[in-house]
């Protein structure tokens, strides 16, 4: 598997840097590019791997770059790292196509996971929303816990998602926890891909039948 | 007993330690007054024993009133060294702790249950109980040497009205100190009073006296009008604290002047008199004068705390570009030293490779630590310190904490000329505060614009013992409507913000004695220029 090369892309140089030494280490093959634009400048479509991507970068950033790639038909797996998440911005960097979303600093373990993910999509299955991750396990869950679910992915604090519903904020706890472990979430971005794929099947039912 | 039900809010000791000094300070002051003892008999026109009752009451309980009728009692007793207690000596106590109870309500009727004496409408109610009181004493000797001395009405009418002169007096002149004295202290403490000003008002306030009580007292009563000059003086440089402190020894010095050149009952009342006047016109002065200080440290104190209101408000907005720029450090010291562990738990271990990863790690949180550093500065509180201040420092100071903001935006700062400046005078924090203002202000109107094309010049220069640094953008540049007023508060162009921002940045220029101008420039941009004195006229200009 670490014969297929990975791509860096982030404006920081420390952080290109020192990405490359790290990827180094465990034994992939890296390139490092300072923007977007150098990336594309090369890339061409059939190349393999994968690309790790930021998001805040100059002239085109990491979420634009998943769109461009699929409009010149590239299918190469992005996971997007990012120094300042939110939650919008995981659901557009997920709805786009991202793999995986992965706050900075991350252990590396975190980032392992995320490559081997990436790297294990079959190139027909880049770019589908919210990458691999199966669905059912949303099934499981009650009513109540859908809607804290999505107020959640939709950003708002605990506090306001129970003014909403009208319940209290420790109860909004439990749910919270509950949804995490009925979905297997380990993180909110987890629960945003997840979130991602259920919307997915709201907007098409037919599919779903 | 009542002093006892008084304790509730007073320490028991102490109680009884303000009740017996009390009652020895009163017998005290009433033997002082005995020195002189012309006229009418049992008479004491400065007696100012009314003066510390009416303190007590006013600053402490009104239920000390009974001790105020002992405390009478036993003046009596002493003075008179009387072997029982007449019926004149217990209708002067009682109708005194009266007088003193009126009194002391009217005092405690304001809104601070103890009377400021630096505000003009407290020192109005003061006036109000002098009056009141004054005028129960009057009435109640005039009843008095009708019922038991049978003297006419006329004769009684002259007696309470030299009581009334007297009682009036003492109150005007003594009670101020004794309301207020722990804060003339602190006052006194606070403000070094160590100055040759405040030893000449002493030296006229004393060559004055002797001149007014003393040595012309009984011949040329006009020279009183002297007196209003120290008054005047004290009250314009100390404020009311020191009104009440020459207002109290203007009470001692006829007293003690009695003692050497003794006064006419006729001399008496006429300097009463003019003391009431004296009296009443300083402490007015005294609390308009330090209403108005007051007023002005209130206001000094608001713009400093405006200023770090700002910094603080400017800090946080900056909290979410700055985390990204700690993120990036963070992230590569934290890929750099995972890195490292791999390579050490490889067999046989690079460790030369591993040093290197080591030491690029550390740089990393390093400057996690600077830039940390300089937020904690920009957002501490703190007075204006003018230190000598490199500019170059400062404007770096400056662009770390806007840079993160800056490469979102997607805005190059460039930044020349900073080499061979003089330093300033400034107070480092608040410069920067100037700089980040302005910079904020360029990235935020240039963010619009194409991305790579928004460009801010920062640049310095020194000309005429001035430093200058010029911050200027390419931006579409200000409308000539709105340039007018760019420093007046709450005017803004941003959608979001509250206009402050150049308007305090002003106000901080200026404390440092220095501008700040905005210049449209032909290219369609506009300029801000800070203009500061250089801290050392003899260092050439570049």
């Amino acid at each position: 598997m670490p014969d297929r090369p990975i791509y860096v892309i982030d404006d920081s140089e420390e952080v290109r840097d020192s990405l490359a030494v790290l990827l180094d280490s465990i034994g992939y093959r890296v390139r490092t590019f300072a923007s977007a634009l150098d990336f594309l400048n090369v890339v061409r479509p059939g190349w393999s791997g994968c690309v790790i991507a930021d998001v805040r970068m100059p002239g085109m950033n990491g979420i634009e770059l998943i769109k461009e790639l699929r409009l010149r038909n590239i299918r190469l797996p992005v996971v997007i790292i990012t120094a300042h998440a939110d939650v919008p911005m995981a659901v557009a960097a997920l709805k786009a196509g991202a793999v995986d979303f992965i706050e900075k600093p991350f252990r590396d373990e975190v980032l392992l996971v995320g490559l081997k993910l990436a790297l294990s999509t079959p190139a027909d299955e880049v770019g589908r929303p919210g990458g691999a991750s199966p669905q059912s396990r949303l099934q499981t869950l009650s009513d109540r816990e859908r809607e804290v679910m999505l107020l959640l992915v939709a950003g708002h604090p605990n506090k306001v998602v129970a003014a909403r519903l009208g319940i209290s904020t420790r109860t909004v706890e439990v749910h919270r926890a509950h949804v995490m472990e009925k979905t297997g979430a380990t993180s909110l971005a987890d629960l945003v891909r997840l979130a991602c794929l259920y919307e997915q099947a709201e907007d098409n039912p037919a599919q779903d039948d | 007993m009542p002093q006892e039900r008084a304790s509730d809010a007073i320490p028991n000791s102490v109680t009884v330690l303000i009740a017996c000094g009390f009652v020895l300070l009163y017998a005290v002051v009433t033997l002082a007054a005995r020195a002189h003892a012309g006229g009418v008999a049992g008479f004491y026109p400065w007696d100012a024993g009314i003066a510390l009752s009416v303190a007590l009451l006013a600053r402490f309980d009104l239920r000390w009133a009974p001790l105020i009728v002992a405390a009478s009692l036993f003046a009596a007793f002493i003075r008179e060294g009387e072997q029982t207690i007449s019926i004149v000596a217990v209708w002067e106590a009682v109708s005194e702790a009266a007088a003193c109870l009126v009194a002391a309500l009217v005092l405690r009727s304001g809104r601070t249950p103890r009377p400021d004496l630096k505000r003009v409408r407290p020192v109005v109610r003061l006036f109000a109980a002098v009056l009141l009181a004054a005028t129960l004493v009057a009435l109640s000797t005039v009843a008095m040497e009708m019922l038991f001395s049978a003297r006419e009405l006329g004769e009684a009418f002259i007696l309470g009205s030299r009581h009334f002169l007297s009682v009036a007096t003492v109150l005007l002149l003594f009670t101020p100190l004794l309301l207020v004295c722990e804060v003339t202290r602190q006052e006194a403490m606070r403000r070094s009073l160590i100055s040759i000003e405040t030893f000449l008002q002493i030296v006229l306030l004393l060559v004055l006296s002797w001149e007014v009580f003393a040595r012309f007292v009984n011949a040329e009563i006009h020279f009183f009008y002297l007196l209003f000059l120290p008054l005047g003086w004290i009250a314009a440089r100390h404020g009311q604290a020191g009104v009440v402190v020459a207002l109290a020894f203007l009470y001692l010095a006829p007293l003690m002047s009695d003692w050497f050149v003794p006064h006419r009952e006729q001399s008496i009342a006429e300097l009463q008199i003019r003391l009431c006047v004296l009296g009443m016109t300083s402490l007015l002065i005294g609390a308009m004068g330090s209403e108005r200080r007051t007023t002005q440290e209130r206001m000094l104190a608001r713009q400093a705390e405006l200023v770090h209101v700002q910094r603080l408000n400017v800090g946080w907005e900056m909290a979410s570009a700055l985390a990204h720029e700690i993120n990036q450090p963070l992230t590569a010291a934290m890929n750099y030293t995972q890195a490292t562990l791999r390579l050490m738990a490889a067999p046989s271990p690079d460790l030369e490779r591993s040093a290197t990863l080591m030491r690029k790690s550390l740089d990393q949180i390093e400057r996690v630590g600077h830039i940390i550093h300089g937020l904690r500065d920009f957002m501490n509180k703190g007075e204006l310190r003018l230190a000598r201040t490199d500019v170059g420092e400062t404007i770096e100071d400056a662009i770390r904490l806007v840079s993160a903001e800056a490469g979102a935006a997607g805005v190059d700062l460039d930044v020349s000329g900073f080499g061979h400046l003089p330093t300033v005078m400034a107070d480092k924090t608040q410069l920067v505060q100037i700089l980040v203002n302005l910079l904020r202000n360029a990235i935020q109107a240039l963010s619009t614009s194409k991305p790579g094309t928004g460009l801010v010049k920062v640049s310095g220069r020194s000309r005429n013992g001035n430093v200058e640094i010029t911050v200027a953008d390419n931006g579409r540049g200000v409308a000539p409507e709105v340039r007018e007023r760019l420093f007046e508060p709450f005017v803004t162009t941003k959608s979001s913000g509250m206009g402050l921002g150049l308007s305090i940045s002003q106000s901080i220029a200026e404390a440092h004695h220095g501008q700040l101008t905005v210049e449209s420039l032909a290219s369609g941009g506009t300029a801000f220029h800070i203009i500061l004195p250089s801290a050392s006229q003899d260092s050439k200009d570049a």
